[in-house]
């Protein structure tokens, strides 16, 4: 049973923000409900004031123009994946969103709850780290952008101020030679590990700028930048007989932690593997944009 | 600005308007099984995970066991014991009974509920759509083959009738 609570509803985002302001520890912010509704069922987390989101059609739009895309962060997984410009210019969110949880997560879920609860075993924040995506939050000293990458600080702590909320999901468009690679191996219900490739070339085959993300394995999805430098300056051919090189860096970078998912080695080893596969999903994608 | 402890449910379930005095810290599932006894709904884990509380809510469907009353404000929502009309069973429970679909039955509201979903987004689906569509309800009895093999029988019987039954 939940504790008594309040339900409110603000008018606009001002208002939310004010809300929050005013009732500090005592409110949280409600959208999907997915990990919040479980926290309060059972005693983990106590609030008196939930201040409902879905209120605010701002925060539910999406807008994809020019292959960058403007996501809400109240909208739903499945309006994400109903999002025709989504789905046609940013594919890997959707393959994303379809590998992790299921129809009713999706019917209620949102990424602006996820990422502010920044649960480690979790997918959005790899595949979005890897496309260096932004988060705009607004709160009483106005309205700022801050990479996702810095944006989870650890095991469920973030970058967000305590009278803020994350409004949008910022994706800038990746380029005409672009390709990202995405993979997970999930055996609970949350992902054991995952990584996400992104590469882009120049019109000779050329690796102009990598992106490498591990997540899940330890406090917060991470960049291995030492299997970046790799994979930058090299061609697309000499990157893909790079892979398994790049899968032993890897799994030497990260640190996971140990837990209920698997031990440290395990871990490393899902962590080099999947960052390979990611590289040659990505790698493959690249030679279907026609470098 | 609507805020209050408890608030005036004014919601439709299986097509019957209900009003009624509500928390806003009471569950879905309790206000269906103990206010208003539908009790077709399951509890079975309770952190919204093995889909025996599937219901449907303006057609989407939910965790009733980890969705707030609140989110049935104005809304449709729709259980077990709306599937069935005039006494008929509805053509998903037909196929569930003539297939063997189900066998302690515990799973099965929910099943058919998702499945409602999925017959409504995707008339004609293919078997790899099924699957994916009951990625989050579990059944400890069956094996899922039957379950499958019932979902495309009616949905064959649906396409035939004209798409309603």
């Amino acid at each position: 049973m939940i504790p008594s609570l309040s339900i409110h509803t603000p008018r606009t985002l001002a208002e939310a923000v004010e809300m929050l302001d005013g009732w500090g520890p005592d409110a949280a912010l409600y959208a999907g409900g997915t990990e919040l509704v479980v926290l309060l069922k059972y005693g983990l987390a106590v609030y008196e004031h939930l201040i409902d989101l879905k209120s605010l059609p701002e925060l539910q739009s999406i807008e994809v123009e020019d292959g960058n895309a403007s996501i809400g962060a109240v909208a739903t997984y499945q309006d994400l994946l109903r999002h025709s410009g989504l789905r046609r210019q940013w594919g890997e969110l959707s393959r994303m969103i379809k590998q992790q949880g299921n129809p009713r997560v999706w019917a209620a879920g949102t990424l602006g709850g996820n990422l502010s609860f920044a649960e480690p075993h979790s997918d959005p924040a790899t595949l979005l780290i890897s496309w260096k995506a932004e988060l705009e939050c607004a709160g009483a000293a106005g309205v700022r952008r801050v990479p996702v990458e810095d944006f989870i600080h650890g095991p469920l702590q973030t970058d967000l101020g305590p009278s803020e909320v994350i409004t949008r999901i910022i994706l800038v468009r990746q380029g005409v030679r672009s390709g990202t690679g995405f993979q997970r191996l999930s055996m609970l219900e949350r992902p054991t590990a995952n990584a996400a490739v992104s590469l882009g070339t120049d019109g000779n085959g050329r690796v102009q700028r990598a992106t490498a993300v591990v997540g899940a394995v330890g406090p917060s999805a991470t960049r291995v930048t030492d299997a970046e430098e790799i994979m930058v300056d090299t061609t697309v051919n000499e990157l893909a007989e790079r892979a398994e090189h790049i899968a032993v860096v890897v799994s030497e970078s990260v640190e996971p932690l140990e837990d209920g998912h698997g031990s440290a080695d395990y871990k490393r080893h899902l962590a080099g593997e999947l960052t390979r596969r990611a590289l040659l999903e990505a790698l493959a994608k690249l030679g279907n944009s026609g470098s | 600005m609507l805020s209050q402890r408890s608030f005036a449910l004014e919601t439709l379930v299986n097509g019957r308007p209900y009003a009624l005095e509500v928390g806003a810290n009471e569950l879905l599932l309790d206000v269906l099984r103990n206010r208003l006894g539908l009790t077709a709904t399951k509890l079975s884990c309770g952190i919204e995970i093995c889909g025996a509380c599937t219901v449907l809510l303006d057609g989407r469907p939910v965790s009733a066991c980890c969705t707030l009353a609140w989110e049935a404000r104005g809304r449709h929502v729709e259980t077990a014991e709306g599937l069935a009309a005039a006494g008929r069973l509805h053509p998903l429970q037909r196929a569930f009974v003539d297939h063997f679909a189900l066998q302690c039955g515990y799973c099965t509201p929910g099943m058919l509920m998702a499945l409602r979903a999925l017959l409504d987004e995707e008339p004609q689906p293919t078997e790899q759509q099924i699957r994916e569509s009951l990625k989050g309800n579990i059944c400890r009895c069956t094996g899922y083959q039957a379950i499958i093999k019932a979902t495309l029988a009616a949905a064959e019987t649906m396409s035939s009738a004209g798409g309603r039954v």
